[in-house]
């Protein structure tokens, strides 16, 4: 399809008039219908996103009451904000700026009939740090009529809205808890938060909730005041990000008391977290709690070692099994310095910084040329 | 971060949403009940009947089918228009009493005071919900946090959002060890008062007690795995020597069996059990049978490398048996057979052969876990009757 500046005046003219919902029905249908299907290329998306009259129209007909269009439209933005400009341009332009928050709103609606489509709007629009970060700020004035609270708790309920299934709601809170304003919310040391979000990161259905509620934990692990009380009794979190990573391997007695008693006794058939993504995002998780001293102490103490020993031997992706090593090796290794003993506060100088990186990529390579030829002889 | 106040539509939504948790709770509960009746014996009515007979509550009555004959509070609701007493009152009063005696610590009698009051069946939610409430508080201080979790429900059906019913609630779960579900009601009440701090405390503690509940389950399995590995393992070098265990005869192909072990089950006086020791040696509990005078000798520990005799020579060497009159029964001069129970033929067993031979025998069957042995006195005048039994 290309499209000359002819038709475009020509589709403005003709069609534009009938994207509201007060227009005649079935015109209508044929109208959203019609951007809809130019959705599905880039020239098309970005047509639609130019000047200041289509996106507000294809908006408007998000809450109309004729299902079929209103569906049409959802679908139409779903295509379009998978274009970051386009995402950004809905966001900022006043007239639009506050279409996320008000499905946002919707999507906590039990009766929702387009909650799973406007989810998908929102993870889109808040995947751009930006975008989040406004999101974020509507979220947090005053009597907004979104709190994150309410988000996490309909999050955590499996089957809160019958005619959706709301995994992509975990994305949006992923996606939300990169701005640390979100995140101290979802800490708030008074309430039960974060904690109902623990239990998720087995939640077997969906890798899309599982992984956004992994993603927001480890949003979360970036808040280092916060480490001890994560990892306190009163939320406990090294079990839940360790757990995912145990296999069923037998332990010794001695080492198996040692773990946190959700890693005790594994079933020989307990599988591992089938995305090495999530596998990884996991460790990186760990890995930003073994930032201060006390988090380090503690979580060597409580013998997490043993779980990523198991988990080394069997890792096959090459990008997780590298930050399974060097979590391994910050867990075996002395403690550093008495005045090095904050890792996240230590300044490494850049020539380290990039013989570091140097060496990840090294042993990056090394992974993934094991991971390709795995019946080849051990090198020497 | 200010805490903004609940405007009307959203306490609305919370009870709405606090109802149908309570229903799912309640509906899945049941299930559950059904699926394991007659468990648990304190009250012996099922959560389905209660509520069906709270359906025609006069409080949940939207409206009257009069082509049935009238539920008989509607009945007494009628006639009491008439009459001077007004259920409402009434209720009213037993719980001004109730509350009386609980305050003087009268758990008992304040109980019967809420009862009276709930049978009066009065078309107030709230006040019923009250009388649950309160009477779910006598019953947690005697201790009878069942009944306590029934009055918690059923208050919670009348008023969905009465907090206190939901905090004890989840403290009679707690009390009564089902963590989980004292963590459902946790969260409810949360809904309610997000920063209500004797809950956040019960949360955390249900959460480590289902846990401590969920890591005890798996090591209990853990376990119950070990042991039937091993169990396997016993059974595998029995069947690999050859020895042919009764009722055992036909998997021969098989693989695992559990029947079979039971099999190896004893039924010897001492429960002594065949074993496998560290050097993969079997050791068996065996019977020797002495026909002569009925009666028997038991080995607890016969490793199957030991011969007869050797066991023969410890026994009979010194003080001779009470029951051996004659004195006759010496090592040298025992004879050893076994019975083959289904051609009810004897064998006969060399004293010097090792109990391992003599099991692997074509035609020995070891029963009921332990293997026997009929011994007998050479050249005796029993042995030749006993031989020509058999046919022998």
């Amino acid at each position: 399809m290309t499209l000359d500046q002819q038709t475009k005046q020509h589709l403005e003219k003709e069609l534009l008039p009938f994207l509201t919902p007060s227009a005649r029905a079935d015109v209508k249908s044929i109208a959203i219908r019609y951007f809809l299907e130019m959705t599905g290329s880039k020239e098309g998306r970005e047509f639609i996103a130019e000047g200041n009259s289509f996106l507000p129209a294809i908006v408007s007909l998000t809450s109309d009451s004729q299902h079929d269009a209103a569906k049409d439209a959802f679908l139409t933005l779903i295509n379009l904000t998978s274009e970051d400009t386009i995402s950004w341009k809905l966001m900022h332009k006043e007239d639009t700026s506050t279409f996320g928050l008000d499905i946002l709103h919707k999507i906590l609606k039990s009766d929702f009939v387009f909650a799973d489509e406007a989810a998908s709007i929102v993870s889109n629009i808040t995947r751009l740090p930006s975008c989040a970060k406004l999101l974020a700020d509507q979220i947090l004035t005053e009597n907004s009529k979104v709190t994150m609270e309410k988000i996490v708790n309909v999050l955590c309920q499996v089957n809160y809205n019958k005619n959706a299934n709301l995994h992509y709601l975990g994305l949006i809170l992923s996606n939300l808890t990169q701005v640390p304003a979100i995140r101290k919310i979802i800490m708030d040391k008074d309430r039960c938060i974060v904690q109902k979000l623990l239990p998720f990161t087995e939640f077997t259905e969906s890798t899309t909730r599982r992984g956004g509620i992994i993603g927001t934990l480890k949003n979360c692990c970036f808040e280092y005041d916060y480490h001890s009380w994560l990892l306190s009794d009163d939320v406990d979190i090294l079990s839940k990000l360790l757990l995912p990573l145990a296999g069923g391997e037998e332990l010794d007695e001695d080492e198996m008391e040692k773990l946190p008693i959700d890693l005790q006794y594994l079933p020989p058939d307990k599988k591992r977290e089938s995305d090495p993504d999530l596998r990884a995002m996991l460790m990186e998780s760990i890995m930003q709690l073994c930032a201060t001293k006390q988090g380090r102490l503690y979580i060597k103490q409580k013998n997490a070692y043993v779980i990523l020993r198991e988990l080394h031997k069997w890792e096959k992706d090459p990008k997780a099994k590298l930050v399974c090593q060097k979590l391994c090796e910050l867990l075996i290794s002395d403690e550093p310095d008495e005045r090095m003993e904050d890792l996240h506060k230590v300044d490494v100088p850049v020539h380290l910084q990039e013989k570091f990186e140097k060496l990840d990529l090294d042993l990056l390579k090394d992974f993934t040329e094991e991971e390709e030829k795995p019946s080849s002889a051990p090198s020497q | 971060m200010s805490k903004p106040k609940m405007s009307d539509e959203e306490r609305k939504q919370l009870i709405e949403r606090l109802a149908a948790d309570l229903e799912d709770f309640v509906a899945e509960r049941s299930i559950a009940a059904r699926n394991k009746k007659a468990t648990e014996p304190e009250d012996n009515r099922t959560i389905d009947e209660i509520v069906e007979e709270l359906k025609s509550h006069p409080a949940f009555m939207t409206d009257i089918d009069w082509s049935k004959p009238l539920p008989p509070e509607i009945e007494g609701l009628m006639q009491l228009k008439y009459e001077c007493e007004n259920p409402t009152a009434r209720a009213g009063s037993y719980r001004e009493d109730g509350n009386e005696q609980f305050k003087l610590k009268k758990y008992k009698i304040a109980i019967d005071n809420y009862t009276e009051g709930i049978k009066s069946r009065c078309p107030d939610a709230e006040l019923n919900a009250v009388l649950y409430a309160n009477r779910a508080a006598a019953q947690f201080h005697l201790g009878n946090y069942r009944s306590s979790f029934n009055d918690c429900i059923f208050a919670r059906k009348f008023q969905p959002d009465h907090f206190k019913a939901i905090v004890r609630g989840a403290h009679c779960c707690f009390k009564m060890g089902k963590f989980a579900d004292a963590i459902r009601w946790c969260d409810a009440a949360l809904m309610v008062d997000p920063e209500h701090s004797e809950i956040l405390e019960l949360r955390v503690k249900a959460d480590k007690g289902q846990r401590a509940k969920e890591r005890d389950e798996r090591k209990q399995a853990a376990l119950e795995r070990k042991e039937q590995e091993e169990d396997k393992k016993l059974l595998d070098t029995i069947i690999g020597r050859g020895i042919k265990v009764a009722s055992m005869k036909v998997p021969k192909q098989a693989k695992f069996d559990p029947l079979l072990l039971t099999a190896l089950e004893s039924h010897n006086p001492t429960g002594a059990k065949v074993h496998l020791d560290q050097q993969g040696t079997l050791h068996w509990p065996v019977i020797f049978f002495y026909p002569e005078y009925t009666e028997t000798d038991f080995i607890n520990d016969f490793n199957e490398q030991h011969c007869f005799y050797d066991h023969l020579v410890h026994m009979f060497s010194q003080e001779p048996p009470a029951w051996d009159v004659d004195h006759k029964y010496k090592a040298d001069d025992l004879e050893i057979y076994f019975e083959n129970n289904d051609e009810e033929k004897l064998y006969k067993v060399d004293p010097e052969t090792s109990l391992l031979q003599a099991l692997k025998h074509k035609k020995y069957l070891v029963y009921a876990g332990t293997p026997g042995f009929i011994l007998c006195v050479k050249g005796s005048k029993f042995r030749e009757e006993f031989l020509s039994r058999y046919k022998y």
